[in-house]
């Protein structure tokens, strides 16, 4: 049983062991399908009746930590007052078949940055923290605007013992297990391309192409150039290198444009590792003119 | 390599015996080393091997509730996770998307664990010759060559993984051990 391995598994157990524990395994789930078309049908034969129609779907043995209702209008409503209750609550949300999770914001989890509006809040929650806080946290949205394939996730963290929920955000694929506290770096929208010199440019591929294959062709010339005027040709000298193609005479010089970089962070495809001087920093290493 | 398939399913239950956490336990004990070694055939970097493996158990743990047993085996239906991670991991690598995302996600390995990872990938030398001899292939065939005859996936395992038919499987995994045989005799 290797290190890494056990790494991963205390990582896994971490993140799901929770969902994991609670999970009923595909025997049962087949039975929980149905429940979902049973709540709709009720609430709907019922909505001309009543006003509001809440089934209220907590569990029995803590009914005051959580509680998910769906409303005559479509709508659900989830009431948290316990952050732990958000397993039970995103069962319940899973029996009824609505594709929306409560998600933990976590300072230790390093799957997503939270969104900047909950990252807001939070603060917010913060600063009000020694005032009055109501003393659940109460989320509505409407299953039927969640896209197919989307899942709407909904920020919740405790600040100074109170839950709050932050407005629900849609995402693409699963819900994630929790989000970071911790956001993104302000990066680049536009992915870039950087050259082997470590130029960067923020030209379209083809143009990008076009213009390292000119790059590449003076480089080429420049190097041979050095290379029959002096017998020093270990040092490249050229403007803006990053340093990583250590040219010398009788070296193959690589291709250009084998590295995107996408935001502050640099990511190699594959066969061509990222430019040294230049991963994993959130500045770029070398000038931003274009060559 | 058939006896480790053959170690997973008597590892894993027919029907769940204790909690979910408990049967994932073993799916995870019982596949971690076939699926680190599916992506150490396809990749040189510690890093990457370490990140691919992990996503794939990752999205697997997210994904235990909708896995039934009575469809197939859990090492078809990891191969088949681990697949598209595979698949999603190239597309990303090819237009730098969700970079940040991914980067974000690495895990920090440290000495002994970028050793180890190093250790299993040079164990697997062989297995990336044979990949390399089946790069003519079409890559149906070439797939089915490496979880049959490399993972150690029964046919029809390897059939789920790849979401075809087992006669399809069958058909194509012979057509490609005959092609690469014949190219060993044309090569010897």
């Amino acid at each position: 049983m290797g290190k890494f391995e056990d790494r991963l598994w205390r990582e896994l157990v971490r993140r799901h062991g929770p969902d994991l524990a609670q999970m009923t395994r595909p025997a049962a789930k087949r039975a929980r399908r149905a429940r979902p078309r049973v709540v709709a049908g009720t609430s709907f034969a019922l909505a001309g009746v009543l006003a509001v129609l809440a089934l209220v779907l907590s569990a029995a043995s803590s009914p005051s930590a959580f509680a998910v209702s769906r409303n005559a209008d479509g709508t659900v409503t989830v009431t948290l007052q316990q952050i732990a209750a958000i397993y039970k609550a995103n069962a319940k949300l899973a029996a009824l078949g609505i594709r929306a999770r409560l998600v933990e914001v976590a300072p230790g989890c390093t799957v997503k940055a939270l969104p900047p509006g909950a990252v807001a809040a939070m603060r917010l929650a913060e600063s009000a923290a020694g005032h009055p806080a109501p003393q659940v946290a109460i989320a509505q949205f409407d299953p039927r605007k969640i896209p197919p394939g989307k899942w709407q996730v909904i920020p919740t963290y405790r600040v100074a013992g109170t839950v709050h929920v932050e407005k629900a955000h849609l995402m693409q694929g699963h819900a994630p297990p929790c989000f970071s506290t911790i956001v993104a770096p302000p990066c680049r929208v536009r992915p870039m391309t950087v050259l082997r010199s470590g130029h960067l440019t923020q030209l379209t591929p083809a143009e990008a192409k076009k213009r390292a294959a000119q790059a590449l062709a003076r480089y080429r010339a420049a190097v041979s150039r050095r290379h029959s005027t002096s017998a020093d040709a270990g040092n490249s000298g050229s403007s803006g290198s990053s340093g990583s193609s250590g040219i010398s005479a009788g070296v193959q010089i690589p291709a250009p444009a084998a590295t995107w970089v996408v935001g502050c962070y640099v990511h190699g495809s594959p066969g061509h590792p990222p430019i040294t001087g230049n991963s994993g920093q959130s500045g770029n290493s070398g000038s931003s003119g274009n060559s | 390599m058939l006896g480790d398939s053959a170690r997973e399913r008597a590892a894993m239950p027919g029907r769940p015996s204790g909690s979910a956490l408990a049967e994932f336990e073993q799916v995870y004990r019982g596949n971690f080393d076939v699926v680190m070694a599916y992506f150490a055939r396809r990749c040189a970097e510690p890093q990457i091997v370490a990140d691919l493996t992990s996503e794939t158990f990752v999205r697997a743990a997210g994904a235990f509730g909708n896995f039934d047993p009575r469809r197939g085996s859990a090492r078809a239906w990891l191969f088949g996770i681990a697949t598209h991670v595979f698949a999603g991991h190239c597309d990303q690598a090819a237009n730098g998307r969700d970079a940040v995302a991914r980067l974000a996600q690495r895990r920090a390995l440290d000495v002994d664990e970028s050793e180890e990872l190093a250790a299993r990938i040079d164990a697997e030398r062989a297995g990336r010759e044979l990949l390399g001899r089946c790069a003519r292939l079409p890559e149906l065939e070439k797939a089915a060559v490496e979880l049959v005859d490399l993972a150690g996936l029964t046919s029809k395992e390897a059939a789920t993984a790849l979401g075809v038919s087992s006669v399809a499987l069958r058909k194509r995994l012979s057509r490609a051990r005959a092609r690469l045989r014949k190219e060993h005799q044309g090569d010897g």
